[in-house]
């Protein structure tokens, strides 16, 4: 289900002494199944552009489609929007409510034609997805029956993505996923993103980080001031360092380290973003020392 | 000076009927002037620790001293918050006004602070973080590292001793990360005492000391080098160390041995480069 943004431009306030323009004139396409990175400084409109894509906001000009449907026609299906698009906002914790984290995770399963069993396995599944392992082959994980105020914070965040994941949507749009998770939750977060989109869904993300974009998406949108500015591979994106930097993305630390080592000399091509590769790199250089 | 002497300090949450030990055991000592960077998983118990110092929880079993004061002490508790400020998360959730001047002044006029001094007092805090000229602007108007800094000096404004962040950058985006950074040096090089809750490693390379935290207790503290390149030590406590270390374990592990594991990306270069 392709996602086709045409020529979408966006503004809050209307007609009023308060208007902004949060968007103008954006046009882009993300495939099935692709990892789409989001980049840009604080108000540069990202939120306003997912808002979009999840038809929570309506465009002032230009079109959005799915699926080669325009979502904001009249008669759109907006049901069948809600079934294939997940999103998974900004602290998304702060969203729990239900008495326990069975039920809160059931919540967006009320709506659809499921039996009880199958939604009980939906929520097993969705909790096992963020790394709730259940000790039992039937019973669902330990956690269930907690009260989800009473998780800590990591806990509480991957309770809230098992909430969109139970729908089982086909895109997945992240905002600021990795905001306020310690290290390995970060980890642990872009390692489910990276199975999800081994299954299929294409994933959306939203983030800061770099580093964490340039290892698993495939392609990076960058926004500035409500325009999108550049997009391109986590490579290309990230190919002159003072353009990113002007744009407010800095490069990550693996592409720093990169650029440092080809400004002295000993690394042929400074465009790296992913860890694996540059660490490669560095013991070819080291090997190639050696040789000589 | 001192600036926090704990000892043997426990806390509990309960929870109908359900008590889970969130911290057990923990002595710590700050001295006046430093600046501590605690680090630890999600749960580790750091967020508690800090909310005991300035009464934020109620201490409940061991022995704790803030700038010489007990935060049992009910009566000087107002004295301890003055003394031992705090900069939260959320930048949107810690305004009280919707003007910059009016949300500094905040805690001044909670304290009777008389009138005649408050325009100075807001003026200097504001300085201290670069947001002079802001005195009027509506605080929703303002950026995440701005509305951050304007936070930072409604506690400055009370001339505390002891500033803690808890998380304070996590929500800003690579530059509000940068602002908010270097207003904390500038105030930890006027003599403050600095207690740095992160889980960004690289925030933590400028100080003095880093508490590791791991499952509620105080697992070890140490010089950031000390700490940072112990890749088993970090991987007990569930933190992934920085890329240069990383990438230094990683060469060792197929063999190839640097003299000495980098902390900085600086020292790994220099490292790489020496080889030949």
């Amino acid at each position: 289900m392709p996602i086709e943004v045409k020529n979408v431009s966006c503004r809050y306030g209307e007609r009023t002494p308060l208007e902004v323009e949060a968007l103008r004139e954006i046009s882009f396409r993300v495939e099935d199944g692709e990892f789409v990175g989001i980049m840009g400084h604080t108000g540069c409109g990202k939120s306003t552009l997912i808002h979009l894509m999840a038809g929570l906001l309506i465009p002032g000009e230009g079109r959005i489609l799915i699926d080669g449907k325009d979502i904001n026609e009249p008669g759109y299906d907006r049901e069948e929007l809600r079934r294939t698009l997940g999103i998974v906002f900004q602290y998304p914790e702060s969203q729990l409510f239900e008495t326990t984290v069975e039920k809160d995770v059931a919540f967006a399963l009320k709506h659809l034609d499921l039996s009880k069993a199958e939604k009980a396995e939906r929520v097993r599944w969705a909790l096992e997805a963020v790394g709730f392992r259940a000790d039992s082959r039937s019973g669902p994980p330990e956690i269930a029956g907690k009260s989800p105020l009473a998780l800590s914070g990591g806990e509480k965040r991957r309770v809230a993505i098992a909430g969109v994941l139970a729908a089982g949507p086909r895109i997945l749009i992240f905002d600021e996923p990795l905001a306020g998770l310690d290290p390995s939750g970060r980890l642990e977060f872009l390692e489910l993103a990276a199975r999800l989109h081994s299954q299929g869904t294409t994933i959306l993300m939203v983030s800061h980080d770099a580093d964490a974009l340039c290892g698993y998406a495939d392609r990076i949108l960058v926004l500035d001031r409500g325009r999108l500015c550049a997009e391109g591979s986590p490579e290309e994106i990230f190919r002159d360092p003072g353009r990113a930097e002007a744009l407010h993305i800095g490069a990550g630390e693996v592409r720093r380290i990169a650029q440092v080592l080809y400004e002295k000399g000993r690394l042929q091509n400074p465009e790296i973003t992913k860890y694996k590769v540059l660490l490669d790199e560095i013991k070819r250089m080291i090997k190639a020392g050696e040789g000589t | 000076m001192q600036a926090v002497n704990g000892k043997r300090i426990f806390f509990t949450y309960e929870d109908d009927g359900v008590s889970s030990p969130v911290l057990e055991d923990v002595s710590l000592e700050i001295q006046a002037g430093e600046f501590i960077a605690v680090l630890g998983a999600n749960g580790s118990g750091k967020s508690t620790l800090v909310r005991l110092l300035n009464g934020l929880l109620p201490l409940e079993k061991g022995e704790l001293k803030v700038w010489n004061l007990d935060p049992r002490q009910e009566s000087r508790l107002w004295e301890l918050r003055r003394l031992c400020g705090m900069v939260f998360q959320n930048p949107d959730n810690q305004f009280v006004s919707s003007i910059v001047e009016e949300d500094v002044a905040f805690g001044l006029r909670n304290y009777d602070t008389p009138e005649e001094e408050i325009p100075e007092r807001v003026g200097r805090a504001l300085s201290l973080v670069g947001m002079r000229g802001y005195e009027r602007y509506s605080t929703h108007m303002l950026s995440g590292g701005q509305k951050q800094r304007v936070a930072m000096a409604g506690v400055l404004a009370m001339e505390p001793e002891i500033l803690i962040f808890d998380e304070a950058t996590s929500m800003l985006d690579p530059q509000g990360r940068r602002e908010v950074l270097a207003c904390l040096r500038q105030i930890h090089g006027m003599g403050k005492t600095i207690v740095m809750i992160t889980h960004y490693v690289e925030e933590a390379l400028d100080a003095d000391r880093i508490f590791l935290m791991q499952g509620g207790k105080l697992r070890k503290s140490g010089s950031p080098r000390e700490i940072l390149t112990d890749r088993g030590l970090l991987a007990e406590a569930n933190l992934i160390p920085p890329l240069a270390v990383r990438i230094y374990f990683d060469l060792k592990d197929s063999g190839i041995l640097l003299d000495r594991c980098p902390l900085t990306k600086e020292e790994l270069v220099e490292e790489l480069c020496r080889l030949k």
